[in-house]
């Protein structure tokens, strides 16, 4: 082999070995773990092959796990691109581009906030009691108003702290892609008796389409992996109302059962569920 | 169909004064081009028509409305841009149709009026492509047949030829001067090119640094230059340009240098001796001349061959000079060449300033 060829062997094996090791070792061990009835209280266990996966057919909780996970994705990925969609077409008409810096530039602070401190912020904000938002309701009926307390209201307050969190983002991105589009297509269109928000609905945004698809994907990555969120603000409660599959996992696992098998097989499941998913996804928007 | 009328228009970016003072009145059906170099604020202007900039002060009238506060869509015009900014998503169809469906013309109307237009740009074939499948000339082609759907009462043109290659320029040039002839549009052109300015125009608007130099006839332009920068921008190859003094002698009036001496007919210049002038002759102007003593006789150093004719380039003492002749008759190069001023052909500009020394009477009898 001569230098050439062998070059990018050296750049590449050490860090594909490592990846291996720190990505590949915790997942085999998961997918064996899920054949087995292993648990927290014994060193004792046995392989009992698919048990655990034809288990959770007949799981309620399992069932009502995955229905919160989808409710879950489907709320946070278009409430985000919603809010930064709408803010970001708001700075680009609006602003000007100095202010739109500035703006950008507050916008940022949301999604430097650790998620755990963002939520603990935010949970105290919602505070029956104490909270700023909830300090409107009190004043005027004189009665408390726990919305993390209610189930039909504790997903979205929940959510809510998401989008704040990755909306306000996207949206700097949004005008930034905003900025970078030619600008004789929206002149044109703007002679074309185009009024500003046809602008944006008919040209512009169709012309950032293969980034906003990339955008939400990403979104749709990220609030797949909202655990600690979710864990500060609600554990996953009231009863199991924002109870995800990740949540409901750990809680098997580390909880409230121990059964460590059961819970990777979860885990196993929705690793297998969201590369499914994610790969139709992908084939059908690239088409 | 509307006519337009600028009024005292004048354009700042900060306190960077682009256009101080335009006035224009553009007829009704007339094509009418701003030409200019690079930066003269041509572009600027039509943007400002357009409604794509804002008016810093003046007035600008189209049809019989002021339209300085309107936004482009109220303003009843229609504009081709350079790189065609077609809405690269759409289809050609629509593309073409985008203008009459935020209008909320009928779909069985915009189906007929986009039949029409793509018949007679010929773009049948392409309706149903995305713009980048499509060449640089098919696109324009497109672009101009979405500013003819609306039927506008004005055109507008920026450069829409600059991005072609030579040929297709010329093609598209053709077709654009029979369009007009056929809609009769009042039709506003920019562009740098002085070919596309002398064939299409009606009236030339020549810009220099934000100021219109000269209007008029392109045979007007070209044949009386109000100025010696109208008189190097217009023309190829580009007017020769010697320095010179008037003098006068025996009452022969004269403009001399230390190469050359040449007779005028002062009657149709206002000069006086002792003035320091620039003469000005066209290349095509120069005609072979094998006299004992013609006015300019030099080396020939250089023959550019372009079929037809031939550029030559010979030096009369400091200055280099060109003379197109007959490709037949070009000479050789290290030949010595003789060459006169046609009759009637020269021009005279004051060194100063710059503007032409032919007589008022005289412009005017020509015009």
């Amino acid at each position: 082999m001569n230098r050439q060829s062998s070059l990018p062997f050296v750049f590449l094996v050490p860090t594909i070995a490592l990846l291996a090791i720190l990505a590949l070792t915790p997942t085999l061990y998961a997918l064996s773990m899920s054949f087995t009835d292993r648990s927290l209280f014994s060193p004792d266990f046995n392989y009992i092959g698919f048990e655990n996966y034809l288990q959770l057919w007949s799981d309620r909780r399992f069932l009502n796990s995955a229905v919160v996970s989808v409710k879950w994705e489907v709320i946070t990925v278009t409430g985000t691109m919603i809010l930064a969609v709408g803010l970001g077409v708001l700075m680009f008409e609006c602003a000007s581009p100095r202010a739109r810096n500035i703006y950008c530039l507050i916008f940022l602070i949301p999604v430097l906030l650790p998620r755990v401190c963002a939520a603990f912020v935010w949970k105290f904000a919602f505070h029956p009691l104490y909270g700023i938002v909830t300090y409107p309701y009190r004043a005027i009926t004189g009665k408390p108003l726990d919305l993390l307390a209610d189930p039909t209201s504790a997903l979205m307050v929940v959510a809510f702290v998401d989008i704040w969190q990755w909306g306000f983002f996207f949206a700097v991105i949004i005008v930034k892609l905003l900025e970078s589009l030619p600008p004789q297509p929206i002149e044109a269109s703007r002679l074309d008796y185009a009024r500003p928000w046809q602008i944006h609905f008919y040209i512009t945004i169709p012309m950032l389409r293969a980034p906003l698809i990339s955008l939400a994907l990403v979104k749709a990555i990220e609030s797949l992996r909202s655990f600690d969120l979710i864990y500060v603000m609600t554990r996953g409660g009231p009863g199991i109302s924002t109870e995800t599959l990740d949540m409901y996992a750990f809680s098997q696992g580390f909880i409230e059962s121990g059964k460590i098998g059961y819970a990777s097989s979860i885990a196993v499941f929705m690793l297998i569920l969201t590369i499914v998913a994610f790969t139709i996804i992908w084939k059908k928007v690239n088409k | 169909m509307a006519e337009i009328i600028c009024r005292n228009i004048r354009k700042t970016y900060g306190a960077i004064e682009v256009v101080p003072d335009f006035n224009l009145h553009v007829r009704d059906h007339e094509f009418v081009v701003f030409l200019g170099p690079s930066g003269c604020g041509k572009s600027t202007m039509l943007r400002m028509m357009a409604g794509l900039e804002n008016i810093t002060s003046g007035e600008l009238m189209i049809g019989d409305k002021v339209v300085n506060d309107l936004e482009p869509r109220d303003r009843g015009i229609a504009m081709v841009f350079q790189n065609y900014a077609l809405y690269p998503h759409m289809t050609i169809r629509d593309n073409i149709a985008f203008g009459l469906r935020r209008l909320k013309v009928s779909e069985a109307e915009i189906t007929a009026r986009t039949a029409e237009v793509t018949s007679v740009l010929g773009l049948e074939p392409y309706l149903d492509r995305k713009p980048t499948e499509l060449s640089g000339g098919q696109q324009q082609r497109v672009a101009i047949a979405r500013a003819m759907i609306k039927t506008p009462d004005v055109f507008l043109f920026d450069e829409p030829l600059s991005n072609l290659d030579a040929k297709l320029r010329a093609t598209m040039r053709e077709e654009i001067a029979r369009l007009h002839k056929k809609l009769k549009t009042t039709t506003v052109y920019v562009t740098h090119d002085q070919m596309e300015a002398m064939t299409l125009a009606d009236r030339i608007v020549l810009m220099k640094a934000g100021r219109i130099e000269q209007i008029g006839s392109p045979e007007e332009i070209y044949e009386r230059p109000v100025s010696r920068f109208v008189a190097g921008f217009i023309g190829t190859p580009a007017m020769n340009f010697i320095d010179a003094t008037v003098m006068s002698e025996h009452g022969q009036c004269c403009v001399v240098n230390n190469e050359i001496m040449l007779a005028l007919d002062g009657t149709s210049f206002n000069v006086e001796p002792g003035q320091q002038v620039v003469l000005g002759v066209r290349p095509s102007d120069l005609v072979q001349d094998a006299t004992v003593t013609p006015p300019l006789s030099g080396q020939c150093d250089l023959i550019e061959y372009h079929g037809d004719h031939a550029l030559v380039s010979f030096k009369v003492g400091t200055s280099s000079l060109h003379a197109l002749v007959a490709a037949r008759k070009r000479p050789f190069e290290g030949e010595q060449v003789n060459f006169a001023i046609r009759e009637g052909a020269a021009h005279l500009f004051d060194q100063k300033t710059g503007k032409s020394l032919l007589r008022e009477s005289q412009s005017v009898a020509a015009a």
